[in-house]
């Protein structure tokens, strides 16, 4: 029985290290990921959403997986910049699985994007006071940013929201507070004036736009192609009659 | 692109004077940069099409288009010079380059000159 837990403790470790490292940094399970990972860049997860129809392909100008229409949400974490200059960002849902092209996207507000607006007027909470000083119902609302998207209901409340980071105060007076990391969910907001509230925050996201760079309007990733593939053909080409007509005379 | 040009900078100032230690002649010099000319700019655009296109390992890709180059580039050698073994000699040279090209690469050569 020993020996059986200490095989299945190696398998597990084994499938822990494959898939990710730090501790809850999850790589992509994808071959061109693999073949390319120095070259992947991890960023903060933020979401992202097309306003056309956008493919999902095996790898940066790989095989095409599916399509996905206009309003379609892309959680986004892992990016790859081809030498064209082209980003291309690593989505999975869990069903499916694969590469987008960047260009055109535009993120969702989220809670970076909040920070960089509201930065100043958020305080840390340098007395280290818990959660449980405002809430005392065993659930409670977390929202995507204060006044933001309502996220979801947070059951079982207890102790384990030991005490928020910050602290935010809206424009209606009501005092927001802030944990990075909540059983699986980032950046959570309670509003702790009325924390079982499921009403106090737009129901319609924000987009706002990105320019993560300039293939698709400005052409440079096209244009950039046919540069090289035309400077190749010249080059090889010149080379290949020239070594004709040497080859020819060599014969003569 | 500017991978593209050192590569084939590199390619030819390691080819063109090691084809001489292995026998060739000053006149057949001219044969080995045309030869370059002519495989390398192919050889760089398929590894790099293939890269973004395909998820086969880098490794096996290099490997697949090196053996190419060395069977043409042997090819066009029994063609254009006098040497007896062509396909060794540009196995020679082929590797000579590569190496050099995998050292310089090991020591982020490329990325220091923006290639």
């Amino acid at each position: 029985m020993k020996r059986f837990c200490l095989i299945l403790c190696a398998i597990l470790m084994l499938f822990a290290s494959a898939a990710s490292y730090a501790d809850v940094l999850i790589e992509p399970e994808n071959a061109f990921y693999r073949s390319h990972r120095d070259e992947c860049q991890h960023t903060a997860y933020r979401v992202y959403v097309t306003e056309e129809e956008r493919i999902v392909y095996t790898a940066p100008y790989g095989m095409k997986i599916l399509s996905k229409g206009v309003g379609t949400n892309f959680g986004i974490e892992w990016l790859y910049t081809e030498s064209d200059g082209s980003v291309w960002g690593y989505w999975n849902d869990w069903s499916n699985a694969g590469w987008i092209e960047m260009s055109g996207m535009k993120v969702v507000y989220d809670d970076i994007s909040f920070r960089e607006e509201h930065g100043s007027e958020i305080v840390p909470n340098t007395d280290g006071r818990p959660f449980l000083d405002w809430i005392t119902e065993p659930s409670a609302a977390v929202y995507v940013y204060p006044c933001g998207p309502f996220s979801y209901q947070h059951m079982g409340f207890s102790e384990e929201w030991a005490s928020p980071e910050c602290f935010y105060t809206d424009a209606d007076g009501r005092l927001w507070g802030y944990v990075g990391y909540l059983y699986g969910h980032i950046d959570a907001w309670v509003c702790l004036d009325d924390p079982g509230n499921e009403t106090l925050g737009t129901a319609q996201e924000k987009l706002l736009d990105t320019d993560y760079q300039p293939s698709r309007n400005g052409g440079f990733a096209v244009s950039a192609v046919f540069w090289v593939i035309g400077t190749v053909v010249l080059v090889s080409g010149t080379a290949a009659v020239l070594l004709v007509i040497l080859l020819r005379r060599k014969r003569k | 692109m500017t991978r593209f040009v050192i590569a084939l900078l590199l390619t030819v100032a390691v080819e063109v004077p090691l084809s001489l230690l292995v026998g060739m002649r000053r006149k057949e010099l001219i044969t080995v940069l045309l030869v370059n000319c002519l495989t390398n700019p192919i050889a760089m655009l398929l590894y790099w099409v293939l890269c973004a296109r395909t998820s086969l390992p880098h490794l096996l890709l290099r490997f697949l288009i090196e053996a190419t180059v060395v069977l043409t580039e042997g090819w066009i050698y029994a063609r254009g010079t006098d040497r007896k073994h062509p396909y060794l000699c540009s196995l020679a040279l082929n590797a000579a380059s590569y190496g050099v090209g995998a050292l310089l690469g090991y020591w982020n050569v490329f990325e220091r000159f923006g290639g």
